[in-house]
Order: structure tokens, then C-alpha cells, then sequence
């Protein structure tokens, strides 16, 4: 019966090991783990990256405008 | 490492270019702009002499150094590229236009207030009418000139943000972004070039002003445009990536975003309404940034 518990110990400690090593080699794709869903799910989000979101910090910004329109009203009559 | 340092120096030389190709175009619009001025300057010099011809007790001596000194100062902006400086005097400068004018006005009328006889006053007048329209015509073919100057040059900055635009959204789509919407955007941006780059010889100064107003108006809603479709693809992508779990917080961005497009009521955007919406679009770019830096993105 020990024997028993001690390799059903060794089973589960082997598996919940296994289990970390899976996630940590596959990112963003869960394992069937011991590890929660809510846990893989922010493993898997804090490893983005701008490259993986496809973007660059210049993608961030915002150009400037060239804005010139500075064609106030010049009228050319004179009344008399 | 030769062949890296050599790649590194040409990357440079290649940027430099392109930033001096961007201060040309910039420095084209100043100086077609500073063309307009001298139109009007030129008008302003041409209604004084006539004020004078008239009525030679007026003197204009104080109004045309004035403006010689402020024509003169605006060169110098035009030539050092100095934007601010240049927006900050053309103010000046309006109200010394405005104030000669009225006093050419006052002096012709003061002369008129010397004649008594009545056909000698519609004959003088009427004199006064067909010197004051030669001016007014020397006006309307500088200013038609200046005015294709200058647009010819904003051609150049129109098609630099469209050419820009079609660089991003090719970048997009090879990382699998739907450009879609971003190409419909150009395209409608590319037709208003054309029609600029395509004005009829014949069209008067007035029409030219009109039309260029016309375009730029809806060329700023269409830039608006761009970067709001471009930065709502990126909330799509981090949306999708993050799996929901930020969604109120890129709704929140998506809000902000929706009121760069709200601005006024039509899809035209006048100067200010322009600057506006792109205070809004930085406001939701830097949210962004934020956000990304809350889920940890590098």
C-alpha cells in the first residue's frame, strides 16, 4: 500500500513536472497540464512581441501633417 | 565585417536622402507660398501708386517700407525653412495689407471729395475703377501662376504620404494584416492627385484656389482615415492575440479613434479640424503603447 502511494506520488510529481516543460517549449499552446488555463493564457500573451504582432515602433506613431493651408482670403476689391 | 560596415554607411547615406527629399518638398511649398505674397505685395504696391496718381497729398513712404521689411523678413524664414516663424508673420503681414488698403481707398475718396461736378466725378471715378481693375489683373495672373507653383509642390507632399502609405500597407500584408481598407483609402487619395496633377491650363486664380481647397479638405479626412483603419488592424491583431483578455481596453482605444472621424460635420477636413484629429490619433497611438506595454510586448 506505501509502495502504492509513493509511485502514485512519483506519478503525479513526474506529470505536474512534464506538464511545465510542455508549456515552456510550446508558446501559446497549452498542454494538457496541470497548469490552469488563466496561467497559460497570460505565459502565452507576455510572450509578444512587435515582431509577432508584425508591427515596428514606427508603426506607434503618428506622422506629422503638412498643413499649409494658408490660403486667407485675399479679396482685391476697393470700394470707391 | 568590411561588407557590414559598407552596408551600414550606404543604410545612413539612403536616409539622409530621404530626409533631405522630404525637406525639399517641404522647402518647395514655403517658397511657392512666399510666391503668393509677392503676388499680393506686388498689388498692394500697384494700388498705392494708383492712390497717389490720384489724390498726390497721400504718402505711402510709412506702408511700403513696412512692407518691404515684412516681404523681406519673410524670406528669410522661407529660406531657413522656418514654418512657425512664417505662420506667425503672415499674420503681421495681413494686417499691413488690410490697413494700406484702406487708406489707398480713403485717399481716392478724398480725392473724389475735391470734385464738385458731377460728370467729373463719374468720369473720374470710372477712371479710378479701370486703373484700380489693371491692378487687380496683374493680381489674378501672378497669383494664378503662384498658385500652380505652389500646388504642384503640394503634389509632391500629397504623393509622399501616399507613397508612404502604400509602403506600410505592403508591410502590413506580408505580416498578414487585410490591407483592404487601406488601399481602398489610397486609391480614393491617388484619384484627387490626378486631378490635380491634371488642372486645365485656362483655370482662373479663383477656381484654382477653390479647387485645391476642395481637395486638400478631403485629402486630410482620407490621411485621418489611414491611420485610424491602420492603428484599428493593429487593435485587431492584439485583440486576437491576447484572446479577449484586453478587449475593454482596445475598446477604448477603438473609441478614441472613431472620434478623429467625427470631427465637423461631413468627411472634409478644414486645417484645424485636420490638427485636431491628428491630436486625437496620436492621443489613441500612445493608449496603445500603453496597452502594449501592459501586456508586456517588446
Amino acid at each position: 500500500m506505501r509502495a502504492e502511494i509513493a509511485l502514485l506520488g512519483l506519478a503525479i510529481l513526474s506529470f505536474a513536472l512534464f506538464g511545465c516543460s510542455s508549456v515552456d517549449k510550446e508558446l501559446g499552446t497549452p498542454s494538457p497540464s496541470s497548469k490552469s488555463p488563466s496561467i497559460i493564457a497570460t505565459k502565452a500573451v507576455s510572450q509578444l512581441s512587435m515582431s509577432e504582432l508584425g508591427i515596428t515602433e514606427e508603426d506607434l506613431s503618428v506622422p506629422e501633417l503638412d498643413i499649409d493651408m494658408s490660403d486667407d482670403d485675399f479679396s482685391t476689391d476697393i470700394i470707391i | 565585417m568590411k561588407q557590414l560596415i559598407w552596408a551600414l554607411v550606404l543604410m545612413g547615406m539612403v536616409m539622409a536622402v530621404g530626409a533631405g527629399a522630404g525637406e525639399d518638398v517641404r522647402q518647395n511649398m514655403l517658397e511657392a507660398r512666399y510666391g503668393q505674397l509677392e503676388c499680393r505685395a506686388a498689388f498692394l504696391n500697384e494700388v498705392m501708386d494708383n492712390a497717389e496718381y490720384f489724390n498726390p497729398d497721400a504718402n505711402f513712404d510709412t506702408e511700403r517700407e513696412e512692407l518691404e521689411d515684412e516681404m523681406s523678413a519673410l524670406g528669410e524664414y522661407v529660406e531657413n525653412g522656418d514654418w512657425e516663424s512664417i505662420n506667425e508673420e503672415i499674420t503681421d503681414t495681413r494686417e499691413i495689407f488690410v490697413n494700406a488698403l484702406n487708406k489707398a481707398r480713403d485717399a481716392h475718396r478724398e480725392a473724389l471729395d475735391e470734385v464738385n461736378d458731377s460728370a467729373e466725378r463719374t468720369a473720374l471715378i470710372s477712371e479710378m475703377y479701370e486703373k484700380h481693375d489693371v491692378a487687380a489683373e496683374h493680381f489674378r495672373e501672378c497669383s494664378a501662376t503662384s498658385l500652380r507653383e505652389r500646388i504642384v509642390a503640394e503634389l509632391e507632399s500629397f504623393e509622399g504620404w501616399l507613397e508612404k502609405g502604400h509602403e506600410t500597407a505592403e508591410r502590413m500584408e506580408e505580416n498578414d494584416y487585410d490591407v483592404s481598407g487601406l488601399e481602398s483609402i489610397l486609391a480614393e487619395g491617388e484619384e484627387l492627385a490626378d486631378s490635380l496633377r491634371n488642372l486645365d491650363e485656362d483655370t482662373e486664380a479663383d477656381d484654382l484656389a477653390e479647387l485645391r481647397r476642395e481637395i486638400w479638405s478631403r485629402e486630410f479626412y482620407l490621411w485621418a482615415e489611414f491611420h485610424v483603419e491602420r492603428f484599428n488592424l493593429i487593435l485587431d491583431r492584439v485583440d486576437e492575440r491576447t484572446e479577449g483578455e484586453y478587449s475593454s481596453e482596445i475598446e477604448g482605444i477603438r473609441e478614441t479613434l472613431k472620434s478623429a472621424l467625427e470631427i465637423g460635420e461631413d468627411e472634409e477636413y478644414g486645417v484645424s479640424e485636420a490638427a485636431q484629429a491628428r491630436r486625437t490619433i496620436n492621443t489613441a497611438a500612445l493608449e496603445l503603447r500603453d496597452l502594449l506595454d501592459k501586456i508586456g510586448v517588446e
